[in-house]
Order: C-alpha cells, then sequence, then structure tokens
C-alpha cells in the first residue's frame, strides 16, 4: 500500500501511532458514552412519565381545561410524538384505559401499522397494547398519578426497545464522526505540529548526514528551531564541522603519506640503482643468517635472481665449505659486534675461483637490539695478482740491488779498504739499531742495503786527500763534505725499492741544521740516514783511521751520548747506547 | 328683487349651518377590520356574506373604511394582525372562525367584536351564554345540532364507529368532538377519536382508521382542510362514508354534508355589526345559528364509492354537487 521507505520514514509511524491511539480512544469513548446514553435515554424517558403525570394531576386540578377524556387524549398524543414512545396511556386506578386508541398509539411506525393492521377492525385499545408488547420488544415505563397525596390512577409510556438501541446507535454514530472529526484535526494539528517540530529538522538532518557522507564536508543544517532542536542543530552543526576538519587533516595526512611514501620508495629506487651499480655484491641478513635482501651483483655472482634469494641462506647458494666458512663469520661478527673485514676465496656460479674482499658489519635497532648483518663483498682476484706480481718484481730487484750493492762494495774494497770496513761495520751497527727500535723490515732492508755504499761518494776523491795523516785544508775539507751529494748522483738512477740515494745524501746532515751538504734538521732528515749518521759516528770513532789512531769506543758513546737530542736523534743514540752498555755488542763487518 | 336675493342668500345659508353638522356626522368615515383564520373556502363565503350585507345598509365602502386581514392558518400570523388591529382604534372588528375569534376576544376588550362561523362560542369560553355574551363580543354561529349530523348519517347508512378527525390546537375542531362524543350512546354510534397534528402523519395513520371504522366525520380543522382530498380518496375507495357540516368540504368531494350557508351565516353576522354601529352594545344582542340547513351529497363521490343511496334519503337532499 505504502512504499517501503514512506512506512520506515519517522513521520509516517509518528501518523499511525497518533491514528491508533486517537481511534482506540475512540472506540473506548464511544462503549462509555453508549453505555451511558441507554441510561440516560431511559433516564430522560421516566422523566418524561414523571412530567406527564405531573401535568395531568395539575389538569385534574382545574375543572375548566379537563371536561373529558379529549384532554387525556391530547396529553398522550403530545407524548407519542417522541421517537423512542410506541404508545402512552392513561389509566384510573380500576385499571380502566381513559386515552383513545389513535390518540395513544404512534401510528406512524410501519412496525406499529404491520401489528395492528393484522388485528380485527373492532379490537379495543387494551388488546392492541397486548399485542404489542408480545410483539415487538416494548420497555414499560409506569408513573403514578397522584392528586394530594392520592394515587388517581397512572401514565404508561410504551418504548420501542429497537428504537432505544437505534437512537443509541445513532448516538454513538454521531459521536465515533464526531470523534473522527476531532481525531483528524488532532491528528492534523499534531502532525504539523510535530512535523514543523521535530520531523523536518530531523528530516533535514538526515539529508544533512547524507550530503556529509557523500563529501559535501561544508554542507550545514539550516532551519529556524528553537529549544532542545535548536541545541541539537547547532551540536550537529559543529560536529560536523570537527568532522569535516579532521577528514581534511586525515585527508592531508594520508596525502603527505603517500609522499612519504612515493619519497621512500624513490629512494628504494635510488638505493636499490647505487647498491645494484656498485661494482660489489651487497646483502642484508637477519639474525639467523637469512638473506634479507641482496642487490644485483649478488644475483650475476651466484646464478639466481636477487627475487628468489630472499630467505636462503649461504647453505642453499655456495659450495658447502665456503658457506661455512661465511656463516662462521657472521656468527662472529654477531658475538663480537664488530665490524670484520676479511679476504677471502670465492668459486663463482662458473665455477671460476675468485678472490674477495668482505666487509661485514652487524645491524641494530634503535633499541640497540641486534637485528642481522650487512655485507658487502668486491672481487679483488685483479689487485690480489697484481699484488702478488709486485711482491715478485720488488724481491727481483731487491736481488739486483742487492748484487749492484755487492759489486759497489766490492769495487770500494780494491780502491779503498778502510772505508770498506767502515762501510760494513757501520751498516752492521745501523742494523742492529733499527732491529732494537723494533723498526719495519723495510727500514732495516733499506738501512742494509743503503749501509755498504754510504760512502760511495769517496771515489771521486783524490787518495791522497782521503789517506793524508795531517789536518785537512779547508780546500780538501769542502771536497770531502761533497762525498755524500756524489754518492746521491751515482745511486740516484738506480731502480730500487728502497730511497737509498737520499739515505746517503741525508747520511751527514745533524739534528740541529749543523750538517751537510744541505743543513737539513729534525723531521727533514729520514730514519735511516739519523740511524746511518750515528753508527757512522760511533764506528769512525771506536775504529783506526789513517790519519789517527783508534779513540775507543766509550769516545764513540760519550762523543753520541754528549750530543743526543742535539746532533743525533735521541732515539736512536738510546737505542745504541743499549746495544753496547747492556747487549754486548760488538762492531765486525757483517756478512752479506 | 335685492331683498328676495339677500332673503334667498340667508335661507341659504341657514340651510346649510343646519345640515352641515349631520353631514359631517353622516360621513364620519366608519373603521372596520375583518380577520379571516385561513383562506378556506367556507371563510372567504362568510367574508362576501358580511360584506354584502353591510352594502345593503349602507355600510359599504366608502363609507366606512374595512380592513380584511387573513391570517393563512397560522397562530403566529393571527397574533400579529391582532396587535394590528389593536394598534388602529378601529370602530368595530369582525372575526370569523374560532381560532381568530378567541385571538382577538382576549386582546381587544375595548372594541365591539362580532365572530361568525364560531361553531361554540359558550364552549370556548368566549361567551358567557348564548342570550348575552356579557362582553364586547356578539356574533353568529355555524354550529349544526350533532343530532341533525348523527341521524343523517344513520339515514344513509348503517354506520356502527365514526372516526372524527380533529385537530388538537384547534378549539373549534375540538368542540364539534365533544358534541359527538356526548351523543354516540344514544345513537348507538361509537365516535372514535382521530387526533391530527400535522398534514404529513394523515397518510400514515387513516388506512388504519380507514380500516377500522364504518364512517369519518371531518371536523373544522386546518389539517383537515389541506389534505382532504386525500382523505376522501382514501375513504371512498374503503366505501366509507365521509360526512361534515362545512359546506366548502362538500365542494372537495365530500360525500355529505349537513351544513349551515357560510354565505347567509355572514349576512347573518352583518346584521349584527350594524346594530353595534348604530350604538347598540354586544352584549346585548343574542348569538345565533341559522335554523335551517343544507343537505348536500356529492354525487361524483356517490359514484366512485358505489354508495346506495337510499331514495328517502335522496328526497331530503336540498343542494347536489357535481
Amino acid at each position: 500500500m505504502f512504499n517501503k521507505k514512506l512506512r520506515q520514514s519517522i513521520g509516517f509511524k509518528f501518523l499511525i501511532i497518533v491514528s491508533a491511539i486517537l481511534l482506540a480512544s475512540t472506540v473506548v469513548i464511544s462503549t462509555l458514552i453508549a453505555i451511558n446514553e441507554r441510561a440516560m435515554l431511559r433516564y430522560s424517558l421516566i422523566n418524561k412519565g414523571n412530567g406527564l403525570a405531573s401535568y395531568i394531576t395539575k389538569l385534574s386540578k382545574d375543572p375548566l381545561v379537563v371536561k373529558d377524556r379529549i384532554e387525556l387524549d391530547i396529553i398522550v398524543n403530545q407524548a407519542i410524538k417522541d421517537e423512542e414512545v410506541l404508545y402512552a396511556v392513561i389509566q384510573d386506578t380500576s385499571g380502566n384505559l381513559l386515552t383513545s386508541q389513535y390518540a395513544s398509539i404512534d401510528y406512524r411506525w410501519p412496525g406499529v401499522r404491520n401489528i395492528v393492521s393484522a388485528l380485527p377492525r373492532d379490537s379495543k385499545l387494551k388488546d392492541i397494547i397486548a399485542t404489542m408488547k408480545m410483539q415487538a420488544g416494548v420497555i414499560e415505563i409506569f408513573t403514578p398519578i397522584t392528586s394530594d397525596a392520592d394515587t388517581i390512577g397512572k401514565v404508561t409510556l410504551g418504548l420501542s426497545e429497537h428504537k432505544i438501541n437505534q437512537q443509541v446507535v445513532k448516538t454513538i454514530i454521531f459521536i465515533i464522526a464526531l470523534n473522527l472529526v476531532v481525531m483528524f484535526i488532532i491528528g492534523a494539528a499534531l502532525f504539523v505540529a510535530s512535523k514543523k517540530l521535530i520531523l523536518d529538522p530531523i528530516t533535514e538532518l538526515v539529508h544533512a548526514t547524507t550530503r556529509f557522507a557523500k563529501g559535501e564536508l561544508t554542507t550545514r543544517v539550516e532551519i529556524k528551531t528553537t529549544g532542545e532542536m535548536l541545541a541539537l542543530v547547532e551540536s550537529f552543526n559543529l560536529m560536523m564541522e570537527d568532522l569535516g576538519k579532521a577528514i581534511i587533516s586525515k585527508e592531508n595526512e594520508l596525502a603527505w603519506r603517500k609522499q612519504a611514501e612515493n619519497k621512500l620508495r624513490e629512494g628504494r629506487r635510488q638505493l636499490k640503482a647505487i647498491l645494484d651499480n656498485i661494482p660489489a655484491i651487497a646483502w642484508l641478513k637477519d639474525k639467523e643468517s637469512r638473506l634479507v635482501a641482496v642487490n644485483e651483483p649478488f644475483g650475476k655472482s651466484c646464478g639466481f635472481n636477487p627475487k628468489d634469494l630472499v630467505g636462503k641462506t649461504d647453505l642453499d647458494i655456495w659450495p658447502r665449505d665456503l658457506a661455512e666458512k661465511y656463516r662462521a663469520d657472521d656468527k662472529e661478527v654477531m658475538e663480537s659486534g664488530k665490524r670484520k673485514q676479511v679476504e677471502e676465496p670465492l668459486t663463482d656460479s662458473k665455477g671460476k675461483a675468485l678472490w674477495i674482499e668482505t666487509i661485514k658489519t652487524p645491524i641494530y635497532d634503535e633499541q640497540g637490539n641486534f637485528v642481522g648483518t650487512a655485507g658487502i663483498a668486491r672481487d679483488i682476484t685483479k689487485r690480489r695478482k697484481a699484488e702478488e706480481s709486485l711482491k715478485e718484481t720488488l724481491e727481483s730487484l731487491r736481488k739486483a740491488v742487492g748484487t749492484t750493492i755487492q759489486v759497489m762494495v766490492s769495487a770500494i774494497e780494491v780502491r779503498d779498504p778502510y772505508t770498506a770496513g767502515h762501510q760494513l761495520r757501520s751498516t752492521d751497527l745501523a742494523r742492529a739499531i733499527a732491529t732494537e727500535m723494533e723498526l719495519s723490515q723495510d727500514t732495516i732492508d733499506a738501512i742494509r742495503m743503503a749501509g755498504p755504499i754510504h760512502d760511495i761518494g769517496k771515489l771521486s776523491i783524490p787518495a791522497e786527500i782521503l789517506s793524508k795523516p795531517t789536518k785537512l785544508t779547508n780546500n780538501e775539507f769542502d771536497l770531502i763534505k761533497e762525498h755524500p751529494r756524489t754518492g746521491f748522483e751515482i745511486l740516484k738512477d738506480v731502480k730500487s725499492p728502497w730511497p737509498l740515494a737520499e739515505i746517503i745524501y741525508q747520511h751527514h746532515e745533524r739534528m740541529d741544521g749543523s750538517g751537510y751538504p744541505r743543513n737539513l734538521k729534525g723531521d727533514e732528515i729520514l730514519m735511516e740516514a739519523r740511524i746511518l749518521a750515528v753508527a757512522d759516528v760511533v764506528e769512525a770513532i771506536a775504529s783506526h783511521r789513517p790519519y789517527r789512531a783508534a779513540l775507543g769506543l766509550n769516545a764513540a758513546l760519550e762523543e753520541i751520548e754528549r750530543n743526543k737530542g742535539t746532533l743525533y736523534d735521541a732515539d736512536v743514540v738510546d737505542a745504541c747506547l743499549r746495544l753496547f752498555l747492556e747487549k754486548e755488542f760488538h762492531l765486525q763487518r757483517p756478512g752479506f | 328683487m335685492n331683498r328676495i336675493k339677500i332673503q334667498g342668500l340667508v335661507i341659504l345659508i341657514a340651510l346649510v349651518s343646519m345640515i352641515n353638522p349631520l353631514c359631517l356626522e353622516a360621513l364620519a368615515e366608519k373603521r372596520i377590520g375583518v380577520l379571516l383564520w385561513s383562506e378556506e373556502l367556507r371563510y372567504i363565503e362568510t367574508k362576501n356574506g358580511i360584506t354584502e350585507q353591510l352594502g345593503k345598509e349602507g355600510f359599504g365602502e366608502p363609507a366606512v373604511k374595512l380592513t380584511i386581514e387573513n391570517a393563512g392558518g397560522s397562530k403566529a400570523k393571527l397574533a400579529d394582525i391582532t396587535q394590528k388591529f389593536a394598534k388602529a382604534k378601529m370602530d368595530l372588528i369582525i372575526a370569523i372562525g374560532t381560532t381568530a375569534t378567541i385571538a382577538v376576544a382576549r386582546e381587544i376588550k375595548n372594541v365591539p367584536i362580532v365572530f361568525s362561523m364560531v361553531y361554540d362560542p359558550v364552549e370556548v369560553n368566549i361567551a358567557r351564554n348564548w342570550k348575552s355574551s356579557g362582553n364586547n363580543t356578539t356574533g353568529t354561529s355555524s354550529q349544526v345540532p350533532v343530532s341533525k349530523i348523527m341521524e343523517t348519517l344513520k339515514r344513509f347508512a348503517p354506520a356502527k364507529r365514526l372516526a372524527v378527525l380533529y385537530t388538537p390546537a384547534e378549539k373549534n375542531s375540538i368542540v364539534q368532538l365533544k358534541k359527538l362524543l356526548r351523543v354516540q350512546s344514544d345513537y348507538q354510534i361509537e365516535v372514535v377519536p382521530v387526533p391530527l397534528t400535522n398534514s404529513e402523519e394523515v397518510a400514515l395513520i387513516l388506512p388504519e382508521v380507514i380500516r377500522t371504522v364504518d364512517a369519518i366525520y371531518l371536523s373544522g380543522s386546518s389539517i383537515v382542510g389541506k389534505t382532504i382530498s386525500m382523505i376522501v380518496d382514501l375513504a371512498t375507495k374503503a366505501k366509507v362514508v365521509t360526512i361534515t357540516h362545512l359546506d366548502d368540504l362538500v365542494s372537495k368531494r365530500v360525500l355529505l354534508g349537513v351544513c349551515a350557508n357560510s354565505y347567509a351565516v355572514g349576512r347573518m353576522a352583518a346584521r349584527k355589526a350594524v346594530k353595534v354601529l348604530k350604538g347598540a352594545k354586544p352584549s346585548s344582542i343574542p348569538i345565533e345559528t341559522l335554523n335551517n340547513f343544507d343537505l348536500i351529497i356529492n354525487i361524483k363521490t356517490a359514484r366512485a364509492g358505489q354508495f346506495n343511496i337510499p331514495p328517502s334519503f335522496m328526497k331530503s337532499v336540498t343542494k347536489v354537487m357535481e
């Protein structure tokens, strides 16, 4: 009958409820009135009978008016004009009827006519009334007629039960009709009022909510109302505003997050590009040494798709022996918490043996908990090979230089046996000092190579000057002072792993700059040169010279101790003194 | 010559001065109010009898000023007219019909009232007795002795039950009923009173009445007047005799009429009015009825109802209506 939407609307329900209540109240009221109406009607008819009786009483006291029964006829004839009265008769105390047939019976009604017309034409009023009482529902009301406290007769009203009921029904119908009208008016008024006060605002709220839900965030309820509804509408609008703002900020947040995610993705892409582009393999492992992420080169190195490697362990990828070694490394990094850098072998997917340099670093979360390891490994096979070949070259060079120096030493020995001895002995001391000072093998080697030929520049000095037992002239001494430079000139083009020419050039320089030929000082002087300088002086003073006798070791040590820190390097002097005084070192000619 | 002229002039002046007061008195306009209860034919005829007789006796217009009013059967209108006549300072009021007479007699005491067509002025308390009213009224009655009606009915057919149609609100009608009730045992005819309070209920009550009686008496009732053709039709079909004392009803097809001639009753009333106008006191003038009555038969109705009219009865009929 009505569509679903209408049936579910508040207005419809309200209307139905109001109608039901009013209808129910109408039924209740009508029933009550019906019961009351019957009683009222009976009461009013009894009153009528009483009225008639008292009227007759009054008339009977007035001889001018009542002269005969016609007056009584006229009275009852008036009484029967009432709807419910079928007949009205007056009887005397003996029971004789005083009124006549046509005055007493209401012939206007078909029911009465039907009954009467079936009777014999000369029927008496008494018989007619008896028949009516039998055939029609008649209620009789008797009222005594009194005069001066004496009963002089009685009025009998014959009432039609049917007509009384009809009258009651009529009244009920009238009341129901009236109630319906009132109900309709009240209902309409209630509906209009509630529509204006409640339903319209609610409908508008519903519409506003729908609009809001569809995305009209600025939608507001704009209706004229008062009281609680106004408060509701206002708080609804306030709520809408807050909600709108919240949604907008949420949307902004989402947009911002999306942007952040884009940035993150972009960053990751960039990172991946970087990672994939570096000529090294890189990975991340979790605590159980499972791969979390790898770069492209990693995949290439083992022959897997990088995506397929996630979740795998070294055991799944590499030959067993290598895998276990890697896992051991991981374990070490995890346990130590330190970065580990190792060079290790690797057999790639094509079975090619490689060398890699691996750096593994522990990774921690923000709380400092260990979460895994990051690793990077680069192919160092080429470097490794280069290093090996360099080593070989160096070794061969060393051998070549050694041979050359041996040749030079032999040459010097032939020409100047003193100097040759001096050179070998001071070399031995210098090597011992360097060893005492725990210097590198390379430094020691440099001393060993440079030492035996450190005075090679003296080859250009005439032998008579060198072996002159008298004091040298200034010119002669200047000539001698040139020998480090000459030595440098001789050796400068010799290919050597050590700075032999420079050591030789500096071996007469002093820490305070008082040496020659370039007056170098302090750190300008190579450590090899400083050591060689001390060893040279000690050997020179302690040994015999063509131009003087040997001054003795003690003199030599005094000399260096006295000039320690000024002419000579303090550490070198200390080491030298320790050799002689504590470790029983003896100057001797070393062998190659 | 001059003397004769002067003498003649003096005589003329003397004559004129002698005649003048007489002339003024004779020419003084008498104002007469005539009041009819309704437009029923008998009342109209009565009025005609009155005006014609007044004219014959020198009290016709323009000698007197007649104000004729008709209440049309309405008591309200009747009261209005009565008030109007009371204020108009009439010299004489002529009332036609019992109801009209009662109203005027109760209200107006200082103006002579001559009534007509009042069935029984004593019964309805207009007059103290038939010889002298004892007040400002006198008049004529249309009364037909009920004995004459009962006799006529007996002579026509052997009736046992006679219904009397009456209107409780109209005294005239009730008086006729009461008179019949008093004589019913003398003629061994049961009188059945049938009150009619409005025209609408006549059709509902009458069939049952007709079923239970042999004859119907039609009293002077305005409701009977209005519904007479229906009453007669129903009765005639059932072969029920209809009888009345009102001649106008016979002209409306009532079968039998024992009637005082309305016109004659009017003329009789007019003669009494003239006496009053000439100075007689109303109370000194006796109230009278006619001595001779018409026996009228409506032959059309008789034929329609196929009534057997005894030849002896037909001989006594004075008037036959077609």
